[in-house]
C-alpha cells in the first residue's frame, strides 16, 4: 500500500480504545455554576472610575460544583480558589489568587439529602487583587469585560494528592456598554424528555438515583431519545461593543453535555450554533442502555445534561433510569 | 601508445584494455594564448567495467595542461582488460600530446580496431569497406527492451576480418562485401555478445537489426556527461538515471530527495520539505526556473512529476544562486528532460493505489512530444476490506489524486530551441465511509495548472539565451472542512493567479569569468471566499452564535527581481562567485525593497579536494493575506536571513565523493501571528494580527558520502546534525523548532546483480521530533471538555525513528519492450516507529500514533 493511503489511513483512523468520555466510571466534576455568571458595572469612559470603585458595585455570587463519584463511599475534600485566567485555567503561581471555600462533602451519590459544594466570591481585597491583575495585562482595559477563573481541587478524604481533579470556571465583570447591557443569567429547562423506543416522549423525574424511589424502568439494549425543553427565553438576545467602537448584537445558543454511569449516547454534546443555512442544530441525544451482557442484575443509571450557553452561563440536571434484566 | 602499467589483483592479462569512446581535452586558455604546447604522461586506472576510477599525472608540466589531460581521460571508456579470462581492473601509460598545429586533440592513446589492410578510402568507423563500393550489408545495434540504439558497439564479420564501430545512432555500414554466407559478431562490453549469420547475395544490400541483451538485464543508464558549471556553494542532485527505483519511496523515486542531507525528515512520510530549520513554505520549489506550489500530492501522496518526465532534482539547501529568488529556505529545482526524436517509447505502471503511463514520440524530424498521467483509485476499492463505521465513530477519508503533464520539444537548430511544458495536478477528498447517522460533510480539493514556455538560443561568446513565460492557476477549496464539528460547516475557496516571465544569460563571455544573469517577474493575484462564521470585532468569539456569512478578500503581489551571478576564476584553482539580488514588491499596494548580496568561494586544493565557503543575505516577502487589510497588517515587512556555511568536497575517483558542510542560518523579521490590540486615536481598537518579530536560527552539520551511478551499482550515506531554535515574539521564550531533528541519516543502496534483477534498501535513523509533555489537566466548565496542563515548551522528544526499506525487482526483456514485477516493502522489520502522542479526554491516558507498520508494495511496470 503506497503512502498516500497509509498516511491518510493511519491519520484519520489513529484512535485508541480510550475511555468514552460520554460515560462516568470514577470520580469527575460534572458541572459548575455560579448563581451571577456575570454582573454589569456602570462605566464612565468620560471618567473612568478606579477599580475599587468598580468593585463597590459587586455582589457576592457563589459558585457550586456537581462531582459525581459513582464507584467509590468516601467523603471527598475540595477547595475553590480565585485567581485570574490563566492558559491551562490553573491559579499560577505569582498570580494573586485567594481561596474562597473548602471543606468536606460526604459521598455525593449516596448521601441524603444531596450534600452541595459551593463557595462564594465576595466583592473584598482577594477580588479586587484578581481584578486589578487582570486589568494589567488586558490590552483592551477591560472594554469586553474582566474574566477571572474560580478553580476548583477536588479528590477523596485522605487520598493521594496526585490524583486530585481540577476543574475551573470563569465568572465576568463587564462594563455598562453599550449602554443598557444586560447581565447574563443561567439558561433553564421545563422539562427533560425521553422517548423510549421510539414511543411518544415523557418527562423525566429529575434528581439522583438516591433520591428516586421508582425511576424510568427500560429493558437492557433499549434506546431512549433525551429532549430538552427550553424555557422560554433561555437563549437571551444580547449585544456587545466591538473593538471597532461598533455594536453587534447576537442570540444565545445553548449546548448540551450529556454523561451517565452506563450505556452510550449517539453524541455526548447537541444544540450549539446554527449551520451555513441557518438551520438550528438538533437538541436530542439517544442514549443506548447496557446489554444483558453488561448487567448482573437491575442497575441504576445516573445520567446528567448540563445546559451551557455561550456567555457563562450554565444550569446542569440529572435524573436516573433503571435497566432490569 | 598504450602500455600497461599494472593490475589491481595477481594474473595473467589475456586481453589488454581497448579504448572504445577518447575525448578531447580542452586546450589550456592562457597556454593557448601563449602558443605553449605539452606532452602529459598520464597513468590511468581502469576497473573491471571499463570505466576510469583515476588518473595519475606521471610528469607535471603545469600550465593547466595537467588537468586539462586528467579531466579528458577521466571520460575515457574501455573495453575492459581481461585477466585469466575474466574481466578486471587495471592500470595502463599514455601520453596525451597539446599541439597547436594540430587542434587541441590527444594523440590517441590507443588504436582504434584495427582495418583490414585491403581497406582503402577508409570512412567514419562506423563504415567498412571502400566507401567506393557499393553498400552490401547495413544495420542498426538496439539495446532489447528499451531499442536504444547504441553507440560504441564492434560489429565485425568474422571471415573477412572487418569491422566496424557503430556511429552515435547506433549504425554501420559495409561497403563491397562479397556475396555469401557469413557470421556477424556485436560484441560491446555491456550486452552479451551477439552471432549471427546471414546471407549476402548479389546484387543486394542486406539490412540487419542486431538486438542487444545487456549483462544481467537492463544495466543503470550511464551517461557521461560534462561537470554543469558551478555559481553555487552545495547542489545535491539525483540524476534521472537515479530516478528510477529507490527503496522506501512507495515507487516515487522523487521522493529520494528526502533522504539528501540538510533535510529533516518530514512525519508520516508527508512531503515537506524541511530545509535547515526552516518552515516549509520557505522553501522554493521551481520547476524550469518557475515557482509551483508542491512537491508532492497531499497527506503523504506521491510525487506530482512523473520521473519520465524529468531530467534532474537539485537541492540547494542553503546558499543558492541568485536566479532563485523570493525565499530565505532552501530551493529545489526540477528541470524537464528533452524529449528525444529517437521513435516512439513509453511505459506504464499499475499497481495496488494508480495507474499511470509515460509515452514520447516523435511528430516531426525536429518536433517530439511527451505525455505523463497518473489517477488513483483506493477509493474504488477499499471500501470493500474497511470495517462499517459505527455510529460517531471517525469518518475515514482518502485522496483522490491525478496528475497530466505533456512537454513539447522543437529544435530549430541554429535558431534555438523551443519547448512548452504543462502540468496539471488535483487532489481531492473523499469520504469513503461516513457515519449514517451524520449530516455533516467532508471536502476539500487542492489543483493546480501551470504552463511554462521557453525559447533558447545562442547568442554567441559562448552565450545563452532563455527566455521563459508562465502562467499557473491555484486553487484550494475546503467544505465543511471539520469532520463531527460541532460547529457550523465552513466553505473556503482560494484561488492564485500567477504570471511569470524569466529572461536568463548564461555562459562564459571569457575564459576566466563564468556568468548567469537575469530578470524575473511573478505577478500574483489570490482571490479568498469563504462562507464562515466570523467576527472579526469580537474580542473574543469562543462559542457565539455567528451567524455564517460570505467573505470575499483579494490580493494582488508583483515582485520584480533582478540578479547577476559571476563566476570569477582568479586562478585555475580559486573561484570566487559574487551574487547580487535585488528585489523590488508591490504587495497589496505596499512597497517593499530587498538588495541581497552573496559571495561563494571555492579553492581546489588539489584535483580531488576543493574547499567551499559562502555568506549570504537572503529576503522572503510575507504571504499576502499577511498584509490583508482586514485580517493582516499592512505594515508587515519583509523577511530576511543570513546564511554562512563552509565545507569541502573530495572526489578521489569519479565514482566516489565526499561531499560536508557546516552552516548556519540566522532568520530575522519573521512574520508570525499576535492576539495584540492596538489602540486608534479615536479610542477604537483595532487587532494588529501579524508582527516580524519571529526569529529562528539554525546551525549544523551535513555531509553524503556518494557513490556515482554505474553499470550496476549507486548509493550514498548522509548525515545530518542541526539544531534549530525559534523565537516568536520579545519575550525570551525560546524553544527548539517544531521538526528540530539533532540527527538524521539515510544510507540508500541500490544494486543490479544480473540476471534481471535488482535490490535496493533504504535505512533511516533520526531524532524524534520535539514535543510539548501533558502534566496534567483542568476540567474548562464552560466549555464542558479539558484543557492540557503543559510542560514546557516542546521540552521532551518523541522517541528516536529508524526504518528499513527493501526492494526487489525482476525485468525481462524482450525485442521491443520489457516487464519488470517489483516489490517494495516500507519498514521491512516491522519497527514501530512513534510518530506522536495521542491523549484520552481528560489527558490521563496516552497512546502513541505510530508510523508506517510492515507495509508491501507490489506492482508491475512495463516499458517499451
Amino acid at each position: 500500500m503506497r503512502g498516500a493511503a497509509g498516511g491518510v489511513l493511519l491519520a484519520l483512523t489513529a484512535c485508541g480504545s480510550f475511555q468514552d468520555p460520554d460515560i462516568v466510571v470514577d470520580i469527575r466534576v460534572i458541572a459548575m455554576e455560579a448563581d451571577t455568571p456575570e454582573q454589569v458595572v456602570t462605566v464612565d469612559l468620560a471618567n473612568p472610575p478606579s477599580a475599587a470603585d468598580l468593585l463597590a458595585q459587586v455582589k457576592p455570587a457563589t459558585m457550586c460544583a456537581l462531582v459525581a463519584d459513582p464507584y467509590n463511599t468516601r467523603r471527598l475534600a475540595w477547595s475553590m480558589t480565585i485567581c485570574p485566567l490563566s492558559g491551562d485555567e490553573r491559579c499560577n503561581d505569582g498570580d494573586p489568587q485567594a481561596v474562597v471555600g473548602s471543606g468536606f462533602e460526604d459521598d455525593p451519590d449516596l448521601t441524603r439529602p444531596a450534600p452541595t459544594m459551593c463557595a462564594t466570591v465576595s466583592p473584598d481585597g482577594n477580588l479586587l487583587a484578581v481584578v486589578e491583575s487582570t486589568l494589567a495585562d488586558d490590552q483592551l482595559h477591560g472594554l469586553d469585560g474582566i474574566d477571572y477563573e474560580i478553580s476548583l481541587r477536588v479528590g477523596g478524604e485522605g487520598g493521594d494528592p496526585a490524583l486530585d481533579l481540577f476543574a475551573s470556571k470563569s465568572l465576568r465583570l463587564a462594563p455598562s456598554l453599550p449602554a443598557g447591557r444586560v447581565a447574563n443569567t443561567n439558561p433553564s429547562l421545563i422539562d427533560l424528555d425521553a422517548a423510549v423506543n421510539d414511543l411518544g416522549p415523557v418527562p423525566m423525574q429529575l434528581g439522583r438515583c438516591v433520591d428516586q424511589p421508582a425511576p424510568l424502568v427500560v429493558a437492557p439494549g433499549d434506546s431512549i431519545r433525551f429532549t430538552p425543553v427550553e424555557t422560554p427565553g433561555s437563549r437571551e438576545t444580547y449585544s456587545v461593543l466591538t473593538v471597532d467602537g461598533k455594536t453587534a448584537t447576537f442570540t444565545e445558543s445553548l449546548t448540551y453535555g450529556w454523561s451517565a454511569t452506563y450505556g452510550g449516547f449517539s453524541s455526548g454534546f447537541t444544540g450549539g450554533p446554527t449551520d451555513a443555512f441557518g438551520n438550528p442544530a438538533d437538541l436530542f441525544t439517544d442514549w443506548n442502555a447496557p446489554t444483558a451482557d453488561d448487567l448482573t442484575g437491575p442497575t441504576d443509571v445516573e445520567l446528567w445534561v448540563v445546559q451551557r450557553d455561550e456567555r457563562l452561563g450554565a444550569h446542569w440536571y440529572q435524573t436516573c433510569v433503571r435497566v432490569t434484566l | 601508445m598504450l602500455a600497461l602499467a599494472s593490475t589491481a589483483d595477481a594474473g595473467t592479462v589475456t586481453k589488454p584494455p581497448a579504448l572504445l569512446q577518447a575525448v578531447a581535452p580542452d586546450y589550456p586558455p592562457a597556454a593557448l594564448a601563449a602558443g605553449k604546447t605539452a606532452k602529459v604522461r598520464v597513468r590511468i586506472h581502469i576497473d573491471a567495467a571499463g570505466l576510469v576510477t583515476a588518473v595519475d599525472v606521471i610528469e607535471r608540466v603545469g600550465d593547466g595542461f595537467d588537468e586539462a589531460a586528467v579531466a579528458a581521460a577521466m571520460q575515457y571508456i574501455f573495453d575492459p582488460a581481461l585477466i585469466d579470462g575474466v574481466p578486471g581492473a587495471i592500470a595502463v601509460e599514455t601520453a596525451i600530446n597539446f599541439v597547436i598545429e594540430q587542434q587541441p586533440e590527444p594523440e590517441p592513446p590507443v588504436a582504434k580496431p584495427a582495418r583490414n589492410p585491403a581497406q582503402v578510402n577508409a570512412g567514419p568507423p562506423n563504415h567498412a569497406g571502400s566507401m567506393d563500393a557499393p553498400v552490401t550489408l547495413q544495420g542498426v545495434a538496439v539495446e532489447r527492451g528499451t531499442r536504444t540504439k547504441l553507440a560504441g558497439v564492434i560489429v565485425s564479420i568474422a571471415e573477412l576480418g572487418l569491422d566496424v564501430i557503430t556511429g552515435s545512432d547506433g549504425s554501420f555500414v559495409f561497403h563491397g562485401v562479397a556475396p555469401g554466407k557469413y557470421q556477424l559478431l556485436a560484441i560491446d562490453p555491456r550486452y552479451d555478445k551477439v552471432a549471427r549469420p546471414i546471407e549476402i547475395a548479389k546484387r543486394e544490400a542486406l539490412e540487419v537489426r542486431l538486438w542487444m541483451r545487456p549483462k544481467g538485464g537492463t544495466p543503470y543508464e550511464t551517461i557521461v556527461e560534462g561537470d554543469r558549471e558551478v555559481l553555487e556553494v552545495t547542489r545535491r542532485t539525483i540524476s534521472r538515471q537515479q530516478l528510477t527505483s529507490i527503496p522506501g519511496t512507495f515507487g516515487d523515486p522523487i521522493r529520494a530527495i528526502q533522504t539528501l542531507p540538510g533535510l529533516q525528515r518530514a512525519p508520516f512520510g508527508l512531503g515537506l520539505l524541511l530545509v535547515r530549520g526552516s518552515n516549509p513554505d520557505d522553501t522554493g520549489i521551481f520547476v524550469d526556473g518557475h515557482e509551483v506550489p508542491a512537491l508532492f500530492h497531499f497527506l503523504g501522496g506521491p510525487s506530482i512529476f512523473n520521473a519520465e518526465m524529468l531530467d534532474s532534482i537539485d537541492l540547494y539547501p542553503g546558499g543558492f544562486p541568485g536566479r532563485f529568488g523570493r525565499h530565505h529556505g532552501g530551493v529545489v529545482a526540477l528541470e524537464t528532460r528533452e524529449t528525444k526524436d529517437d521513435g516512439v517509447h513509453g511505459s506504464a505502471k499499475v499497481d495496488f493505489i494508480d495507474a499511470g503511463g509515460y509515452l514520447r514520440a516523435p511528430i516531426t524530424k525536429d518536433l517530439t512530444i511527451a505525455v505523463a498521467g497518473r489517477r488513483s483509485y483506493i477509493d474504488a476499492f477499499l471500501g470493500f476490506v474497511l470495517p462499517t463505521p459505527s455510529k460517531g465513530s471517525q469518518r475515514i477519508v482518502t485522496p483522490i489524486y491525478y496528475d497530466v503533464s505533456a512537454k513539447l520539444d522543437w529544435n530549430l537548430h541554429e535558431n534555438g530551441h523551443v519547448s512548452l511544458f504543462a502540468i496539471d495536478s488535483s487532489d481531492s477528498l473523499h469520504v469513503l465511509q461516513a457515519d449514517p447517522t451524520s449530516s455533516s460533510d467532508l471536502n476539500s480539493a487542492v489543483h493546480f495548472l501551470r504552463v511554462i514556455g521557453s525559447y533558447s538560443r545562442a547568442l554567441g561568446h559562448d552565450l545563452k539565451l532563455t527566455i521563459s513565460p508562465a502562467w499557473g492557476r491555484d486553487t484550494v477549496s475546503f467544505t465543511g472542512a471539520e469532520a463531527m464539528a460541532a460547529g457550523p460547516f465552513t466553505d473556503i475557496a482560494i484561488v492564485n493567479n500567477s504570471l511569470s516571465y524569466r529572461l536568463r544569460v548564461t555562459g562564459r563571455p571569457a575564459p576566466w569569468l563564468l556568468l548567469d544573469t537575469g530578470l524575473d517577474l511573478l505577478s500574483r493575484v489570490t482571490t479568498y471566499q469563504a462562507l464562515v462564521p466570523i467576527d472579526d470585532t469580537l474580542t473574543n468569539s469562543s462559542g457565539v452564535n455567528i451567524p455564517p456569512s460570505q467573505v470575499f478578500r483579494g490580493s494582488q503581489s508583483l515582485g520584480a527581481g533582478g540578479y547577476i551571478d559571476l563566476g570569477i576564476d582568479v586562478t585555475d584553482k580559486l573561484r570566487i562567485i559574487p551574487t547580487l539580488r535585488l528585489d523590488a514588491y508591490l504587495l497589496d499596494g505596499q512597497q517593499r525593497q530587498s538588495a541581497d548580496p552573496r559571495i561563494v568561494v571555492r579553492y581546489k586544493t588539489s584535483d580531488l579536494w576543493t574547499l567551499k565557503a559562502y555568506v549570504g543575505r537572503f529576503t522572503q516577502p510575507p504571504q499576502p493575506e499577511a498584509l490583508d487589510r482586514r485580517f493582516g497588517n499592512t505594515n508587515v515587512q519583509l523577511e530576511h536571513a543570513l546564511q554562512y556555511g563552509l565545507g569541502y568536497e573530495w572526489k578521489p575517483t569519479h565514482l566516489w565523493s565526499i561531499d560536508s558542510e557546516i552552516y548556519y542560518v540566522d532568520r530575522s523579521d519573521l512574520v508570525v501571528f499576535t492576539n495584540d490590540v492596538t489602540m486608534n486615536p479615536d479610542g477604537t481598537y483595532s487587532y494588529v494580527n501579524f508582527v516580524n518579530t519571529g526569529k529562528r536560527s539554525s546551525y549544523g552539520f551535513e555531509a553524503i558520502v556518494k557513490r556515482e551511478i554505474s553499470a550496476h551499482v549507486f548509493g550514498w550515506l548522509s548525515y545530518t546534525f542541526s539544531r534549530s531554535h525559534q523565537v516568536d515574539h520579545d519575550n525570551g521564550l525560546v524553544y527548539p523548532t517544531a521538526f528540530d531533528q539533532p540527527h538524521v541519516m539515510n544510507a540508500v543502496v541500490s544494486w543490479k546483480p544480473g540476471a534481471g534483477f535488482e535490490l535496493g534498501a533504504r535505512f533511516q535513523l533520526a531524532s524524534g521530533r520535539p514535543d510539548t509533555p501533558v502534566v496534567g489537566a483542568t476540567y474548562d466548565a464552560d466549555a464542558g471538555g479539558y484543557v492540557p496542563v503543559r510542560g514546557p515548551e516542546r521540552s521532551v522528544r518523541i522517541p528516536t525513528f529508524r526504518q528499513l526499506d527493501v526492494r526487489a525487482e525482476r525485468d525481462w526483456l524482450f525485442d521491443t519492450w520489457s516487464i519488470g514485477v517489483y516489490i517494495d516493502v516500507i519498514n521491512a522489520t516491522n519497527a514501530t516507529n512513534v510518530e506522536g502522542v495521542q491523549y484520552d479526554y481528560r489527558y490521563r491516558a496516552s497512546s502513541p500514533i505510530s508510523s508506517y507498520p510492515f507495509l508491501p508494495t507490489l506492482g508491475v511496470r512495463g516499458t517499451w
